[in-house]
């Protein structure tokens, strides 16, 4: 399925390949799509959720900070390895603007905003940039990380868990 | 030019400043009637009057002025002062707007510095009854705007991030206080 709106906002998105995979829902953004939740909105602010323990600061440490918490660890590229699963952090300088996951088959899986899920098969295919004050823009990715699929089913049902339980 | 110069010249010789220039304005201007009501209206500005009879008498030239103007098919709107839209249409205006653009937007930050999202905050509290109602229908991120504008943050901060028990809190206290 094909979104003119999509591809009009993310010029390399059409010529890269994607997917729509879900409907659009307000309940999560990208960030929590990364993480596996898909019932809080993660942001650092007053307004977001964010693992209580990390300081709420808009920055690229704070995310990797969080993401070590669930079990990731800074890597130096996108590339896919068995076993593993990746992120991506994407920034405009020293302010994240969105995160992308790595599936098995090593395309990608993204949240946009309010908007549906994708699967775009190059890291690229979300890059933005545009005039200031870069409203929405993306940037690029700046951060990869991984961790063990091992480790992401175990840290997904300890989240299942402490979710079911609030 | 070389007139000008020389005129110059002669009256700092003289002495004495040169005259002012009559500059003509081609400025159309209204009928003779109209132009005096007019000013005899704009004349009793409400800094000047005080009492009633004087202010009602304003008030009639002005009516008066302006049903003439009508009546002539004289365009009054360069006169007058534009009538302030609704709030309600202002607030949809620019919530459409504000979702036109950041329907891709993940950062909450980035959803509260959009120019659309300031000026309704900037609507103060004349707005919030809206938001509360736009809340409960479509579940649009009005979060920060509601406590930006009425200081208050009804639901628990472990909730934050939760859109549901955060629209939850705020549907609620609007209930409370009867704005919805």
């Amino acid at each position: 399925m094909r979104s003119l709106l999509l591809e009009r906002t993310f010029r390399k998105l059409f010529a890269a390949g994607y997917e729509i995979t879900s409907p659009q829902s307000t309940d999560y953004n990208c960030i929590a799509w990364a993480a596996h939740d898909i019932h809080h909105k993660w942001w650092p602010n007053d307004y977001g959720y964010w693992p209580g323990w990390v300081k709420r600061e808009e920055t690229i440490p704070s995310f990797i900070r969080a993401f070590r918490l669930l079990g990731y660890r800074e890597c130096g590229d996108s590339c896919r390895q068995f076993g593993y699963e990746k992120v991506a952090v994407y920034a405009i300088g020293k302010a994240p603007k969105h995160m992308a996951r790595q599936l098995l088959d090593g395309s990608w899986t993204s949240k946009l905003g309010d908007a549906e899920d994708i699967t775009h098969y190059t890291l690229d295919a979300v890059e933005s940039y545009g005039p200031a004050p870069f409203y929405g823009e993306y940037g690029a990715p700046v951060v990869y990380m991984r961790r063990l699929l091992v480790v992401s089913w175990v840290v997904r049902f300890i989240q299942f868990v402490w979710w079911k339980v609030r | 030019m070389m007139q000008d110069a020389a005129t110059s010249s002669l009256h700092l010789w003289l002495g004495c400043p040169p005259r002012p220039r009559v500059v003509e304005d081609y400025v159309r201007k209204l009928p003779k009637v109209l132009r005096c009501k007019y000013e005899f209206a704009s004349s009793l500005s409400p800094a000047k009057t005080t009492s009633g009879t004087s202010r009602h008498k304003r008030d009639k030239a002005i009516q008066n002025w302006i049903v003439r103007a009508q009546f002539e098919n004289i365009p009054v709107q360069q006169s007058i002062a534009v009538q302030p839209r609704p709030i309600e249409t202002r607030f949809h205006e620019l919530a459409d707007n504000w979702s036109q653009n950041t329907w891709h937007v993940s950062s909450i930050t980035d959803l509260r510095a959009h120019p659309s999202y300031k000026k309704i905050i900037e609507m103060g509290w004349d707005v919030v009854p809206l938001l509360l109602r736009d809340l409960q229908q479509t579940h649009r991120f009005w979060f920060p705007a509601l406590s930006e504008i009425t200081k208050v943050r009804p639901f628990d901060p472990g909730d934050a991030g939760n859109v549901k028990r955060m629209s939850d809190a705020w549907i609620a206290w609007g209930k409370k206080k009867r704005l919805i």
